[in-house]
């Protein structure tokens, strides 16, 4: 069979279905076993009635589709992508002659024709690009052909078809650079032509959080959640109340993906947000106190965090996010103690009195050392002989402190120092429990 | 753990290099001048750049320029990009023929890409991430061109993407991984601004990668791959930390992910073999000084002798 054969087939069933909403490549074999998963359930949810399929002849040695799912022979790959990259090059330097050509063009020339040939060109760059793409997901020329097309024509409902096609680009291939790029650009455009962007918020929103579920760690997904908090934010469309309730949502997912750090990562992002959003509200109010819900609400995490650490025993990435949120934690409330003593000095001869915020900011950070100390204690004193994770958690605990330590000299010198050196020396727990990093444990400085 | 299988890792590369035909072939072209980078600098550091046709390759290389931007596509026809575009530079520079390219043209582009808060975009539609500073900083200070751009305002940017941990992320907020971080950390290096780097830190959150089987990983919860070791490693040692980890465990780990009979290196032991984790596997062995490679520049990820010749005409 021909190649061009194979490829109109293939760009006629996603024509037919602009819903397709699973996509893979399986040997030709197994069509038979797809069969028979979906009689019982799939009809039920499809929108369509069969007749609509049956319109569609395709080879099914090649293909196999139903209920918005489509199925592609692996033993057709490379015929059908070759195929699709030759119609794809020659429809693009057609494109690109026609448009330099009309760019240059006077008034007086057959504009109508020639638009509609730009026309044709389009849709069929479009149709091409889609087969290229979907068999190849970081073919960025294609890409930005799209993007070419997609920007002249500059129409909502394309713009939100192209989101669609991402979509299920990336549910089988959840890692692809060229993809989440694009759809950032989707996702801008979109912007500057809507005003109303909750709608994209919360599809993004449960995009990535459907492909971390399956796509664990993923990198390039939680950093397009964290683009989109940065983007949203600077548009002025992600208020207090929504990072609050996205909060509350992840809270849940990162308490069943306990390994995953970069979801610990991403609610340390969203608490940053709520405070940088509260220093400019104070600023803009004039408003001189700095309790607002922040504080608590950072308290709590830090709860919750030890809450994890004690089930969990054994998990980096809950140490790790600790030594963000203590960190944080400690320089707000140091810089506020700081200030609060200053104020104190300069108004000592005079009649004003100390703020009790800050009077209460050097109480609190006293108590969180007392309480963060014997934490720790807690987790060092454990028998660390006798199981691996409390071999595990001891190691970890000990890394976190001395890390600790060295982020905050000033802790050495303070009422804390004799509680500090209860928990024995680190260095030696480490080398201990963790030989494998014992050059780093040596290499630290005193 | 055995040997480096250096004869065999010369045959795999040529053999890739002729390749063109399948579908794992077809799903690498679109970035086919990467693969020659990685190709070719492996065979470089394993001395055995002879053994291409340079004159084949530079002028293939020079097919993928873009004429009218000055950039450089994946391969012959594909749009502009600035990490085809270091690649690019980068492979004509193995030859030393940076003769042929019209420099002011090509780091035009470059420069042309740099955005009002000191940002680069990979290309004209506007992504933005940090690895594309390093992509845009190294290539124009390899051309002698860094005063095209707003160096200062690089800086800033890649600063503004440091975290809390001391690392780096592709943009300001974006979590700490250590690809992201050998792209800032080299063009802090090639900048001469690496005094805004923690490097006890760093160094630590770098250190805490080596995992029980030796290998480096990219993240906290992560298994460790070869890449790393190159990513990692390169870090360590332009921050001059390199001594805080395991070498030896960390060479053991990379012999092990050799195809010791049809040569080529793999993430894992036992994954199967590709040019990228080969190049990325010999790289980490040449900062790990072993015998026989050629040592590696670790900012501009190419060899020293080339870089010498880059900047002292050698």
């Amino acid at each position: 069979m021909g190649d061009e054969y194979l490829l109109r087939q293939f760009e006629r069933i996603l024509e037919h279905d602009d819903l397709l909403d699973e996509l893979g490549f399986i040997h030709p074999s197994q069509f038979a076993s797809l069969n028979e998963g979906l009689d019982a359930t799939a009809f039920e949810i499809s929108n369509r009635t069969p007749s609509d399929f049956d319109a569609l002849n395709y080879d099914e040695t090649a293909f196999w589709t139903k209920d918005h799912k489509l199925a592609i022979s692996t033993e057709i790959l490379t015929q059908l992508s070759k195929a699709a990259r030759r119609a794809y090059f020659d429809v693009r330097s057609g494109y690109k002659d026609s448009i330099s050509v009309n760019m240059n063009a006077n008034r007086s020339d057959s504009v109508t024709s020639r638009g509609s040939s730009i026309e044709l060109l389009e849709n069929n760059l479009l149709m091409h690009s889609k087969a290229i793409l979907i068999l190849s997901c970081d073919f960025l020329s294609a890409w930005n052909s799209r993007k070419q097309v997609l920007q002249r024509k500059c129409n909502l409902s394309l713009f939100m078809d192209e989101l669609q096609l991402l979509t299920l680009i990336l549910s089988y291939s959840p890692k692809s650079e060229c993809a989440w790029s694009h759809r950032r650009w989707v996702i801008k455009r979109i912007a500057e032509k809507c005003q109303d962007l909750q709608e994209i918020i919360d599809e993004e929103s449960d995009l990535a959080r459907n492909i971390v579920e399956k796509s664990k760690m993923n990198y390039r997904a939680w950093n397009h959640r964290v683009w989109l908090t940065n983007y949203m934010t600077r548009k002025q469309v992600l208020t207090h109340i929504q990072i609050l309730d996205e909060l509350d949502k992840s809270r849940k997912w990162s308490e069943l993906h306990i390994a995953d750090s970069c979801s610990f990562h991403y609610r340390g992002r969203l608490l940053l947000r709520l405070l940088e959003n509260s220093y400019r509200r104070q600023e803009e109010e004039a408003s001189s106190s700095f309790m607002s819900n922040i504080p608590f609400l950072w308290e709590e995490e830090i709860k919750w965090n030890k809450f994890l650490i004690k089930r969990f025993m054994d998990r980096q990435s809950l140490w790790v996010y600790r030594r963000f949120l203590i960190q944080c934690w400690i320089k707000l409330f140091r810089d506020d103690c700081l200030h609060a003593r200053q104020l104190h000095k300069d108004h000592q001869n005079g009649s004003l009195e100390l703020h009790t915020d800050h009077q209460n900011s050097c109480v609190l950070l006293d108590l969180f050392w007392a309480k963060e100390l014997e934490f720790l204690c807690e987790c060092l004193n454990t028998p660390v002989d006798e199981f691996e994770d409390y071999h595990i958690q001891a190691q970890l605990a000990a890394s976190y402190m001395l890390w600790i330590t060295k982020q905050f000299p000033f802790l050495a010198n303070s009422k804390h120092q004799e509680r500090i050196s209860e928990l024995g020396d680190l260095k030696a727990i480490l080398i201990k429990t963790c030989p494998d990093k014992t050059l780093l444990w040596r290499s630290l400085s005193d | 753990m055995g040997e480096l299988e250096a004869e065999k890792h010369v045959q795999y590369i040529l053999s890739v290099e002729k390749r063109k035909d399948d579908f794992e072939s077809l799903l690498m072209e679109h970035l086919r001048i990467n693969g020659a980078y990685w190709g070719l600098t492996t065979l470089d550091l394993l001395r055995k750049i002879e053994a291409v046709d340079s004159d084949e390759v530079v002028s293939w290389v020079m097919s993928c320029q873009d004429q009218d931007c000055g950039g450089f596509g994946g391969n012959v026809g594909h749009d502009a990009h600035l990490h085809y575009t270091l690649s690019a530079v980068q492979i004509l520079l193995l030859f030393d023929r940076l003769d042929i390219l019209d420099i002011d043209k090509v780091s035009d582009y470059v420069a042309g890409l740099q955005n009002e808060d000191g940002s680069f975009s990979g290309d004209i539609w506007g992504e933005v991430d940090t690895r594309f500073s390093y992509c845009a900083i190294c290539c124009l200070s390899l051309l002698h061109r860094l005063d095209k751009i707003n160096a200062e305002k690089a800086v800033d940017y890649i600063v503004s993407c440091k975290n809390l941990d001391g690392g780096f992320g592709s943009i300001p907020g974006g979590e700490s991984h250590s690809g992201q971080i050998f792209c800032c950390v080299g063009a802090l290096a090639i900048t001469g601004s690496l005094h805004h780097v923690d490097r006890d830190l760093l160094g630590w959150w770098l250190c805490e990668r080596q995992c029980k089987d030796g290998g480096l990983n990219g993240r906290p919860e992560k298994l460790a791959d070869v890449c790393y070791s190159w990513w990692v490693l390169s870090s360590l040692t332009m921050i001059d930390r390199v001594h805080w980890i395991d070498r030896e465990k960390l060479a053991a780990f990379i012999l092990n992910c050799q195809d010791r009979e049809n040569g080529g290196i793999s993430d894992r032991p036992d994954n199967a073999v590709d040019v990228f984790h080969t190049y990325f596997g010999v790289a980490g062995l040449s900062l790990l000084e072993y015998p026989g490679l050629k040592p590696i520049d670790p900012a501009y990820a190419l060899p020293v002798d080339v870089v010498n010749r880059i900047f002292f005409g050698k």
